[in-house]
């Protein structure tokens, strides 16, 4: 019986085989296409960095420089200005991140796991802090800052992208956390946890993909920030990369390649960082150690 | 009442923390000059002033350009703004109803000055509400930026003087070839939106209009509509760059300077970069074309005292160290631009390229204008009159209408 | 399982979990949200030394301003056409990077589409401008396909302002929605596809079956958020099209920023920005209805 079975499993399993790897040559074709469409503004970007302003703008425009030309990269690595903006957003930006992630994800827990007297307005009193927009509370913000003695110093802004990031990792932490089934809490509290091992030996590690985008949401969100980060600092040693940005959109004229070799230098870093953590964006239940 | 209890905190607060800045005398600099070409030079002169003064410390505070008006009246808001100000003289009117500004009258008046206040540019001084509120460091009379080559190739041997030669001669250029265009028209509604004084107003002028009657608005008159059609026609012959509607002052800029147009109206200043930036250019520049008028729209860098600073005599010393001829003309220099000294004009002339010196022969004999200083609110105006402007250049009104709805608008705002 | 969240409920801590967190947010940002209303009831604020108390007359001002109108109509069609090209671009392509393919090519692909989201808004809005320039790279390749025989004034036609700077948004903005997708992705069981596919289902089946139930919570709370942010969004308008040309692409946030920076007007401003809280408390109240009625 098992003889004559064979031969057809055989080919099925070809077959499932060649559907499989055809599957795949379809879905690396369609990533390569798409990707390129997305990424073809940046290259363009990489393309401005590396030509003179003329050749920028001259007629056809052209993807490719004629000739490379580094004028713009070498004046931003070797200006003193630029490494201090760049140490001041990555400071700003891990500090912001680390924060709202323990204090966000300390927050969605109380959300996610408990009912209690207050937790729809605490909630919506959260979510309304982003309802207002920025610019208007710009002045009476600065005024508080200024008030807290922080006006100037890296804290200040630290403090400000906390209070922007924190209703999105509560929200977010909360979304994420209300996927796992309650029925891992009750296990472990059998054994003994108390919540906050429940929060930190059980449910972490199983949200770990949900805290990874949190923190990159965190971290984007005090690395792009414009307006606050003009108005409460003014001190060259204190201002981040997007001030310096800025600085280069002059009244008499933009410095073209400085600006995009600037952007393109002061993202290789969030890239890399980004290539990093984003591996812990994969698994699923079942695969970590949970039930295990 | 809500500003003053904000001004009360934000004082306590800046008193906690440094008790000692009342006797040292620090004063702080707000502007963008530093983060123009002008790589250092401000650090320099500071250095300088400090080592002649060692009674004052000055903070250089370096914002970027587009947002030093916001800056300034935010700062101010919660009573952090800086003694020294760099300053635009489009915003003294918007900043002195604010009071943000300190009358300076009193200052130019004094006999210690480093300088002769008939030896200053004479536009920024002009008294608003009865005051002088700013004193020019430097000045930039708007000119027209020529490509000779393109000139030629169209069949000229000298560059425009009249409005007639311009539309003539920027049509011929337009036509030459495929992204070549006459004249460029930034008038994009983009921040700062403000094409319309950087091009409209140096026109109306070369043409004898003026768009202010004191400080209320008087846009609706023949001279406005003129200038208005004189636009249009040059639109409608193909004579402009396409997509004005979206075309910002920095794109004109580089589009002439990689050159793709035959003529761009601006301040003088960006001939250095222009040179500097495409050496091969047959490059010129021209007073703006006339009919027959002489007066020309002039820009410049201004300085001001904040009427919160604590410490204005120090100000007044860091501004009078400014304005000395010395000291006035190194800074021209270093931004390329006419001082704002008068009496520091030889010592720029020397080793002073033929732009420069073309632009010293209009700031010597020509009558310099700057209106939108005494507009109650300068940069809601400028936004109106590209709004109304693109609305002309895409068809869908004529120069007369345009010109009332921009007078009906400016007199809304000024209400 | 209730008498254990019984239990839970008695003590205080969900309180304690809250605490770090709403005390920042309320000691940093109470007295401004509150200042902001407040601003919205005088005839000026910021630059009037002596405000006049005026009630609700902002708001009736701004009831009969068919600029606010205007500004509240294109700030609809933005939003709602952002957060879709966010979350059909965004779920999209957290599927496809989510597929079985080398460790190394997912790290590549992953990274390389998040590429728009880590440049500040200046830049990208500069690089738009050069790309959509009548004289830019993609006037000059859509003639050279000969998909039109002129150039287009992408961000100076009013007709197509409002397009491309929805092209604009949603480039910024799929990363977000994709990043966040992709992470709740990870959670869904494995379990539960293992078990559609013995019953024979096919991909769109798993998604519509089993993806979009298990990853409604996440899903509600990026739409929920991007919908606010995106109704309130000013970079990126302000300094792609400022408003323009006319006032074709003026939003509620470049209106809010046009009263309060270039008209000097805070109280209009702050008005504005009051009926932006009004109309998103309306969202986040049915959001938060949806989740209880979930729980």
């Amino acid at each position: 019986m098992s003889d004559i079975v064979q031969p057809a499993q055989a080919t099925q399993a070809v077959n499932e085989e060649r559907r499989r790897r055809w599957r795949q040559a379809a879905i690396y074709a369609a990533l390569a296409l798409v990707t390129f469409v997305m990424v073809f503004p940046i290259l363009w970007m990489i393309s401005v960095s590396l030509k003179p302003t003329t050749e920028t703008f001259s007629l056809p425009p052209r993807l490719l420089p004629e000739t490379f030309h580094w004028d713009g990269y070498a004046k931003v690595l070797t200006d003193p200005k630029f490494r201090s903006f760049l140490i001041n957003s990555y400071v700003v930006g891990l500090a912001v991140t680390a924060l709202s992630l323990v204090i966000g994800t300390l927050a969605a827990f109380g959300f996610s796991r408990y009912r209690f007297f207050g937790d729809r307005v605490a909630k919506l009193f959260v979510i309304t802090t982003q309802m207002v927009p920025t610019i208007t509370l710009l002045i009476p913000y600065f005024g508080v800052i200024v008030f807290l003695g922080l006006y100037d110093t890296l804290w200040g802004l630290i403090l400000t992208y906390l209070t922007f990031a924190l209703p999105y990792s509560i929200v977010m932490m909360n979304g994420y956390l209300d996927t796992i089934p309650k029925d891992f809490d009750e296990a472990a509290t059998i054994d003994g946890c108390t919540p906050l091992g429940v929060l930190v030996r059980v449910l972490l590690p199983v949200a770990l993909p949900g805290i990874i985008s949190t923190a990159v949401y965190t971290f984007l969100l005090a690395w792009n920030e414009f307006l606050f980060a003009l108005a409460l600092t003014r001190s060259m040693d204190m201002r981040t990369v997007p001030v310096g940005i800025s600085m280069m959109v002059g009244e008499f004229g933009l410095k073209w390649d400085e600006m995009m070799a600037f952007s393109v230098i002061g993202s290789l870093p969030v890239l890399i960082l980004f290539m990093l953590v984003q591996r812990f964006v994969v698994g699923g239940l079942s695969a970590g150690g949970v039930k295990g | 009442m809500i500003k003053t209890r904000f001004t009360a905190l934000a004082l306590a607060a800046a008193t906690a923390l440094t008790p000692l800045a009342a006797q040292a005398a620090e004063i702080e600099w707000l502007q963008w000059f530093a983060a123009e070409n002008t790589d250092g030079f401000y650090d320099e002169l500071v250095a300088d002033f400090e080592a002649k003064h060692p009674d004052i410390t000055v903070k250089l505070v370096t914002q970027p350009f587009g947002k030093v008006r916001e800056s300034i009246v935010t700062d101010n808001a919660i009573g952090v703004g800086s003694d020294v100000l760099g300053l635009n003289m489009p915003w003294t009117k918007e900043f002195l109803d604010i009071g943000i500004l300190e009358p300076l009258d009193e200052y130019l008046a004094r006999d210690d000055n480093s300088f002769a206040t008939s030896d200053l540019v004479e536009a920024p001084l002009g008294k608003i509400d009865g005051h002088t509120w700013m004193v020019p460091l430097n000045a930039f009379p708007f000119v027209m930026h020529v490509n000779m080559g393109l000139v030629r190739q169209a069949g000229f041997d000298a560059p425009p003087a009249t409005w007639e030669e311009l539309a003539e001669q920027a049509g011929a250029i337009s036509a030459l070839e495929d992204g070549i265009s006459g004249i460029g028209m930034p008038f994009s509604s983009q921040p700062p939106s403000n094409g319309p004084i950087l091009t409209f107003l140096p026109l109306l002028y070369a043409h004898g209009g003026r768009i202010m009657a004191d400080t209320t608005p008087n846009f609706d008159n023949p001279e406005v509509v003129a200038t208005l059609q004189f636009l249009k026609d040059m639109n409608d012959a193909g004579a402009i760059a396409p997509g004005a509607a979206s075309r910002t002052g920095g794109v004109d800029l580089e589009e002439f300077i990689a050159g793709r147009t035959g003529f761009m109206i601006s301040p003088g200043v960006h001939s250095s970069s222009i040179t500097s930036r495409n050496p091969e250019l047959e490059y010129t520049l021209v007073r703006v074309p006339t009919n027959g008028e002489t007066a020309y729209r002039v820009h410049g860098w201004e300085i001001g005292i904040a009427a919160d600073s604590p410490n204005k005599d120090a100000a007044w010393t860091f501004v009078n160290y400014l304005l000395s001829p010395e000291v006035n003309a190194r800074a021209a220099k270093a931004a390329n631009a006419l001082p704002g000294n008068l009496a520091a004009l030889d010592a720029v002339r020397e080793g002073a390229d033929e732009t420069l010196l073309k632009q010293m022969e209009i700031l010597s004999g020509d009558t310099p204008v700057e209106e939108m200083r005494q507009s109650p609110k300068a940069a809601a105006s400028w936004s109106v009159m590209t709004e109304e402007i693109q609305a002309m250049l895409r068809g869908d009104q004529s120069p007369e209408e345009a010109a009332a709805a921009v007078q009906a608008r400016w007199l809304d705002l000024a209400g | 399982m209730t008498t254990m969240l019984r239990q839970m409920t008695t003590r205080g801590t969900p309180y304690l979990f809250l605490l770090p967190g709403l005390v920042i947010l309320g000691a940093l940002l109470s007295v401004p949200l509150y200042k902001v209303v407040e601003y919205s009831l005088y005839d000026n604020v910021i630059v009037e030394r002596n405000p006049t108390f005026v009630g609700l007359a902002n708001y009736t001002n701004l009831m009969t301003d068919p600029g606010y109108w205007s500004a509240g109509f294109n700030t609809v069609v933005f939003t709602v056409g952002s957060v879709l090209g966010h979350m059909i671009v965004g779920i999209g392509l957290a599927l496809l990077v989510n597929a079985d393919i080398a460790p190394r090519a997912r790290t590549f692909f992953r990274s390389m589409l998040i590429l728009p989201w880590i440049f500040t808004a200046v830049v990208v809005a500069l690089n738009w401008q050069l790309l959509l320039n009548p004289f830019g790279l993609i006037n000059y390749m859509l003639q050279w396909m000969g998909l039109t025989s002129e150039p287009l004034d992408w961000l100076g036609d009013p007709d197509l302002a409002m397009w491309s700077l929805l092209l604009i948004s949603t480039w910024r903005g799929y990363p977000f929605i994709m990043v966040s997708f992709l992470s709740g992705l990870q959670t869904v069981p494995r379990e539960l596809y293992e078990a559609a596919e013995i019953d024979g289902a096919g991909f769109w089946h798993k998604f519509w079956h089993v993806t979009l139930p298990q990853l409604k919570p996440v899903i509600f709370g990026v739409a929920l958020l991007d919908l606010i942010w995106t109704f309130q969004l000013f970079p990126l308008v302000w300094l792609s099209t400022g408003g323009g040309p006319g006032r074709a692409t003026e939003v509620l946030s470049t209106l809010t920023f046009r009263l309060a920076f270039v008209d000097f007007q805070f109280s209009q401003a702050a008005t504005v920005a009051v009926s932006i809280l009004i109309i998103s408390a309306a969202f986040t109240l049915l959001y938060l209805r949806n989740e209880a009625r979930r729980l």
